[in-house]
């Protein structure tokens, strides 16, 4: 019903509550939503007030229910439902809006609300709305994505009712979170709410470059329910600083931006929303745009796929690489996401996550390095699986809208994929292939790609979300497949859809393939390929890149370009290595790229143990013993401990059976409770560089997870850290699990708070006042 | 429900220097001291910050010793009711540098631990630096009584919940707490600051 009304009419919502409610005489600090129960008709009043005003939408006085805060909240949840449906009466064009607040608390990773238990925690109020009468449900002052996304999907989950979100901007554009409107967009449409848009924070007149943004990209109808501006406090009383009169004059420059839902937050009163609706209410609603931009995006942004060529970096992915299997299968999640960060600073745009591999779990894989990813690295990632239940997964914690890689023409695919993709939004790499394999001709190929879109659109899904892969196949073993490849790109250009293209798998077979795939790379571009999937640290490929923007004409100034080529080194610059004893003063000086260098042609002509016995170690001796002595300082210690792990990686390839890694063992964790890493991290990378092999937990550890790691790893050295006094407590817990599960262990802690006697105090073996010391323990224990 | 006297204010970057002092302390280096390193990782980290700080006026009730009220309830702590001696109001303050820090420390611990010890030092003195800027702001520069936060002295980190609700800074900072009262973003600093007449 609203959903039919909106399309033709300009709707308005109610203004804010607590400025009146104040006035009816609810205390400071005193939750308003009490008031459902205890001054119902008060409540009722405000609503009518807005009603008298002209708004065709009120809001349920319910923001700060929710079942952490509230054991009764289904009670208040329906007590505030009551008053709104008493306001209403027997009318049928004004809505009642379930008012849906944040929980309060940060979502994993960087908090420790679990998504699903967010999810959860607001599945609980929208059940009880949905029950009880509500009409729409609004979901509001929302500053971070992803908890925004837990509210629509619990929205989406338990009702039929039209969803609306809006989402708190400040000034410089962005969620509190760092997402920006974009970037917001292109979520929220993908998870299919009914409107969008802005509230509170700011006064209508600030949040127009929001409203731009916003009506620019969106499709359906824009929301902006602003503050009467900022508080200022006035003789002890807050007042907002733009009156009724300011604020429908700038609301009615913001109906001419286009957006078609208007209304107020904090500060305004039904006197802002009459004004309002007589100043913008003969303004007419934009007409409806076609959209055909391809939006993805992240926790921070969105990546528009048509315009300039957008690089997917492919190299968190097992095929062909022993060492990302040998993580995956030891469960290293800090070395696959090194791969997303290396792969970052090379420029890509997009990562490429396959974490598939027979022997292992791959959705709990899949679901921790998405979650963890999301916390360090702000790209949008592509999930790449062949599994449904992974892909489900991974969409569902995905912090944004998500590339996913892939669908095929085959009906089973298609009705595999699609459904995720309605729900949980997503742009869909498809590739030209189905039942009957891969068409040898450019025609057959399109063709497919045409059946796959006509089939999504069927779920409901746009044809801009569909990226079509025309396959590059080997030109050894077919002379004419580049031909067919480039003119399928050619056809589809034509044709107004979007295409990606896995590049190198054109040069299977043949020697030197970066020369190949570079070339094909360019060839493609300029037959209009949107983007590729493709290694970074090809500097053939990064050429072909940065060259074809700039004869493209899409490189202003050739500026890129030219900071790009900036960093390529001379061919006469290249000078063949220096002195190996060069990597001892590299590691006293801390400077990794040379240790690496030094190390690698060290280890071309000696054996590896003596390179660490004669250069590393007493490098590392020199630098320690001038930190213990006060001659140099804790950064420089770290640097040169980060060039010497670097130069072990280099030098552990050389020795056969890892002999080196297995045997001095340390699991390092930061207790339960306690977010605090930087000491930990500061003593595993001192041990590391002295080549102890570091079983590193991470932060806030389960001490079960200690136990059984130390049990299973059979490492009887374990470090625990603690920076806070409330945690320390769970620093004895662990270690009195620890000896008693195994008395042979001995427990090394060390942290702010720790000192000899508090140590003593809790049982462990030994108290380290800093890493060095953790150092000198650990090889104490092992010689 | 939000306390609607509270008043929240974004901060200009340049407008913070961060101490270096601070940070000197942290990275238990001479004052004097710096390096390329230290250089670099301060220009990453000015990119990915944002200050803000919020701040709410309360009265001051001193009840005994070491009891006193500030609008939520009784508090008992000797040394708050000592820093808050002869003073009939006091501001309560939140200060964030944004979570963009957090983000950026956590990346560091991946790919560089020492960039990430050093972001992490200079990160917290940027926030201790944003909370003399507010303290200034709000008090004046002149000498002025010590400032008070839950989790010094014998104060406990459980008074912590409500000075967020007090400014209702999950709103406005976009601070939240953990279930050991830890914040989040991890380089904010909540304080009570007496006012002298």
């Amino acid at each position: 019903m609203i959903k039919e009304l909106m399309k033709n009419k300009r709707l308005y919502f109610d203004g804010g509550t607590g400025t009146l409610l104040q006035e009816m005489g609810l205390k400071g600090g005193e939750p308003p939503e009490l008031w459902n129960i205890s001054n119902p008709q008060k409540i009722t009043a405000l609503h009518k007030a807005y009603l008298d005003a002209g708004s065709d939408i009120i809001s349920t006085n319910t923001f700060g229910i929710n079942k952490f805060k509230y054991d009764n909240y289904e009670e208040l949840i329906i007590a505030g439902i009551d008053c709104a449906k008493k306001a209403v009466g027997n009318s049928n064009d004004r809505f009642i809006a379930f008012d849906l607040g944040p929980s309060g608390k940060l979502l994993e990773p960087l908090g420790e609300l679990s998504f699903e238990d967010a999810v959860e925690l607001f599945a609980a109020n929208i059940r009880v709305a949905a029950k009880n009468g509500a009409d729409l449900i609004i979901i509001e002052t929302m500053n971070d994505s992803y908890e925004t996304k837990a509210a629509v999907l619990a929205a989406k989950e338990n009702c039929d009712l039209p969803v609306f979100v809006t989402n708190v901007y400040d000034e410089s554009r962005h969620l509190m979170t760092g997402a920006d409107p974009k970037a917001m967009v292109a979520m929220l449409e993908g998870l299919g709410v009914d409107a969008l848009g802005v509230n509170c924070s700011l006064g209508p007149d600030k949040m127009l470059p929001v409203v731009k943004e916003l009506c620019e990209y969106a499709t359906v109808p824009v929301i902006v329910n602003p503050n009467a501006g900022l508080p200022e406090s006035r003789n002890g009383v807050t007042v907002y600083n733009v009156n009724a009169e300011d604020f429908s004059d700038s609301m009615c420059e913001i109906a001419h931006c286009g957006a078609s839902i208007l209304g107020g937050c904090c500060g305004t009163t039904p006197e802002f929303i009459r004004k309002t609706i007589e100043k913008t209410r003969d303004i007419p609603l934009k007409e409806p745009e076609i959209h055909t931009e391809t939006l993805i995006s992240s926790y921070t942004h969105a990546v528009e796929i048509g315009k300039d060529p957008v690089l997917i970096g492919e190299r968190i992915n097992p095929t062909g690489k022993p060492k990302f299997k040998d993580a995956l299968r030891r469960g290293d999640i800090n070395y696959i996401l090194g791969e997303g960060l290396n792969q970052a600073d090379k420029g890509v745009h997009i990562l490429d996550v396959n974490v598939g591999l027979p022997e292992i779990d791959e959705k709990y894989m899949m679901l921790s390095v998405v979650k963890q990813l999301q916390a360090v690295c702000d790209l949008p990632l592509q999930i790449d699986t062949t599994d449904k239940s992974v892909l489900e997964a991974a969409l569902r914690a995905y912090n944004g809208k998500a590339l996913i890689n892939s669908v095929n023409g085959d009906k089973a695919s298609m009705e595999g994929v699609f459904p995720l993709v309605k729900k949980y939004g997503g742009a869909v790499i498809a590739l030209t292939l189905d039942e009957n394999g891969i068409p040898d001709t450019a025609e057959e190929r399109f063709n497919i790609a045409l059946k796959i879109i006509d089939t999504a659109k069927k779920y409901g899904i746009e044809k801009r979300d569909i990226i079509v892969d025309p396959l590059a196949l080997t030109i050894s073993s077919n002379q004419e497949s580049a031909n067919i490849t480039l003119k399928t790109i050619k056809m589809l250009k034509n044709a107004g859809i979007k295409t990606s293209l896995g590049v190198s798998n054109i040069s299977f077979g043949l020697p030197r393939r970066e020369l190949v795939n570079s070339a094909f790379f360019t060839a493609a571009l300029t037959c209009g390929l949107d983007c590729a999937i493709m290694n970074p640290f090809s500097a053939d490929m990064m050429n072909s890149y940065f060259a074809y923007r700039a004869l493209a004409g899409i490189d202003p100034a050739c500026a890129d370009y030219i900071a790009f080529a900036s960093e390529i080194p001379l061919q006469e610059d290249i000078k063949p290595q220096t002195d190996p004893a060069d990597l001892k003063t590299a590691v006293i000086k801390g400077v990794k790229e040379t240790a690496v260098k030094a190390a690698e042609i060290l280890s071309e002509t000696a054996e590896p143990l003596d390179i660490i016995d004669k250069f590393v170690i007493p490098a590392l001796d020199e630098i320690g013993t001038a930190f213990e002595n006060k001659k140099a300082y804790l950064p420089q210690l770290l640097m040169s401990a980060e060039a010497a792990s670097a130069a072990f990686e280099v030098i552990k390839r050389k020795i056969p059976d890892k002999a080196g890694e297995n045997g001095k063992k340390f699991v390092i964790a930061t207790v339960k409770g306690d977010i605090h890493d930087i000491g930990k991290n500061i003593v595993k990378v001192m041990l590391e560089s002295y080549g102890f092999n570091v079983i590193d937990l991470g932060r806030d550890v389960d001490p079960k997870i200690v136990v059984e790691t130390a049990l299973k790893e059979n490492c009887k050295l374990v470090g625990l850290s603690a920076l806070m006094t409330t945690t320390v407590p769970s620093m004895e817990q662990t270690i009195a699990l620890l000896h008693k599960a195994d008395p042979d262990i001995k427990v090394v802690v060390g942290g702010a708070v720790l000192t000899q006697e508090y140590a003593d105090k809790i049982r462990a073996d030994c108290y380290a006042k800093d890493a060095m010391e953790t150092v000198r323990y650990a090889e104490r224990f092992y010689s | 429900m939000r306390n609607f006297n509270v008043t929240a204010v974004a901060v200009e970057a340049d407008k913070i220097i961060i101490n270096k002092n601070e940070a000197a302390v942290r990275l238990k280096i001479p004052r004097s001291y710096t390096d390329e390193t230290i250089t670099r990782c301060e220009e990453n980290l000015r990119r990915v910050l944002s200050f803000k700080y919020a701040y709410t006026k309360v009265l001051v009730q001193i009840k005994s010793d070491n009891t006193c009220d500030l609008g939520f309830g009784d508090i008992e702590s000797r040394d708050l009711v000592k820093a808050l001696d002869g003073c009939k109001e006091a501001y309560i303050l939140g200060v964030t540098i944004g979570i963009g820090a957090d983000r950026l420390i956590s990346r560091l611990a991946l790919t560089s631990p020492a960039e990430s010890f050093i972001t992490d030092a200079l990160a917290s003195a940027a926030a201790e630096s944003l909370c003399d800027y507010a303290d200034n702001s709000l008090r004046g520069a002149a000498e002025k009584p010590f400032r008070y936060a839950p989790g010094y002295g014998d104060m406990p980190l459980t008074y912590q919940p409500e000075i967020i609700k007090a400014l209702n800074a999950d709103y406005t900072l976009g601070i939240t707490l953990n279930s050991s009262l830890l914040m989040s973003p991890m380089k904010s600093i909540t304080a009570i600051m007496g006012i002298k007449e």
